[in-house]
């Protein structure tokens, strides 16, 4: 296609053509995934580290600790690390067993909270999240506007309330997917 | 267009950051302000930078930045997603600073400069394979900087000359005159390089 001949004054339909043709291309780029799994991890270690930083400070105020004391740390923190992968792993089989029994166990006995008919709003693709090795649901409130966010209908009048929501959470802090309670 | 709706985003920002928030409801929170802008924020940078790469560094930059408060963010200045838009277009301008290739990059607008494409902007990896965008983008890259901005929030990101004024901290007198000399050099660039393709075509 010719739209711009040297010989020719081009036009400005003719440029707005070419810009619609770009705009349609680039309209499904997004940031890659990547991007969004290390914002999370750091935010999730920036709203942690208040904590963190009070503890450190509760920690440096109390006495030091005995030398015998201090070497019996020293050794419980190298076990501890001993210890980790096998704990991690064994953390990992039971989540699997989990999920393995789950579907029979929910068929026999409904969950007793009230959030249970609601749907889940996945967060990340289906497959980010079915890959997730460690998922956590935590409950939290949040106002209710967000539900707005996720095409729900929201009473002005309410707006400003809070909702009850559960989150699953990947092991780096990422949400996954949410749902409300009404 | 106008932009994202700023009360949901000044709503999910203070719940983000508020330290009595459980740490799920903020992550909740953080997760979808990025959610809602992140898109807009990486296609400006990709059309801006002309690399997925910096586009993405980019997105990220913005988003590390607003997470540790460091951006001064006012609502009583205008709307979340403008005030992003200008910290990315801050951010490419700075990359570019750094490859002191390009000339002074708040120039006048009467001086039609040449401006120098930087070698290390590679095309848009497997992302524009389709050569008439692609086309289209390398005259884009070839614009000067300034006419760059305003045209690709205008002609991609459908924004009002407010919004764009705001953005790119200029008036909207110097938004029109920007876009129309943006547009016509645009289209002096593409002739030419359809020129010159036809060009070397025909002396093959």
């Amino acid at each position: 296609m010719n739209n711009f001949d040297k010989n020719q004054m081009p036009t400005d339909q003719a440029l707005d053509r070419e810009l619609d043709y770009l705009r349609s291309t680039v309209a499904s780029e997004n940031a890659p995934p990547l991007v969004e799994s290390a914002l999370m991890k750091s935010f999730a270690r920036y709203t942690a580290a208040p904590i963190n930083a009070h503890a450190a400070q509760n920690e440096s105020a109390a006495s030091k600790p005995h030398r015998l004391t201090a070497a019996w740390q020293h050794v419980f923190a190298h076990s501890s690390r001993w210890f980790a992968p096998g704990l991690g792993f064994a953390a990992s089989v039971s989540m699997a067993m989990w999920m393995l029994l789950m579907p029979a166990h929910r068929a026999s006995v409904p969950l007793a909270s009230p959030t249970a008919d609601t749907p889940f709003f996945a967060l990340q693709s289906l497959e980010q999240i079915a890959l997730e090795p460690a998922p956590t649901v935590i409950e939290t409130r949040v106002p209710r506007m967000w539900l707005a966010s996720y095409g729900m209908p929201v009473d002005p009048e309410t707006a400003a309330e809070s909702v009850r929501a559960q989150v699953l959470m990947s092991a780096a802090g990422q949400p996954l997917a949410v749902r409300f309670a009404e | 267009m106008t932009l994202a709706d700023p009360s949901i985003d000044l709503a999910l920002l203070a719940e983000a950051r508020r330290d009595i928030a459980s740490q799920a409801a903020r992550a909740l929170a953080f997760g979808k302000l990025y959610e809602r802008h992140q898109g807009a924020l990486y296609r400006f940078s990709l059309l801006r930078s002309g690399s997925a790469d910096a586009a993405a560094d980019i997105v990220q930059e913005v988003f590390l930045s607003l997470m540790a408060d460091k951006l001064n963010f006012d609502p009583a200045r205008g709307a979340l997603q403008g005030f992003l838009f200008g910290v990315a277009r801050h951010l490419a301008l700075k990359r570019e600073a750094s490859f002191q290739r390009f000339v002074v990059l708040d120039t006048n607008d009467d001086e039609d400069e040449v401006v120098l494409v930087d070698p290390a902007c590679q095309p848009i990896e497997k992302l524009l394979i389709d050569e008439r965008a692609e086309r289209v983008r390398g005259a884009l890259m070839q614009l000067a900087p300034h006419y760059r901005d305003v045209l690709i929030l205008y002609e991609m990101h459908d924004l009002s000359y407010i919004d764009i004024a705001q953005i790119c901290g200029i008036d909207i007198g110097t938004v029109r005159s920007r876009l129309s000399r943006g547009r016509a050099k645009m289209m002096t660039l593409l002739a030419d390089n359809q020129h010159e393709t036809m060009a070397i075509a025909t002396a093959k």
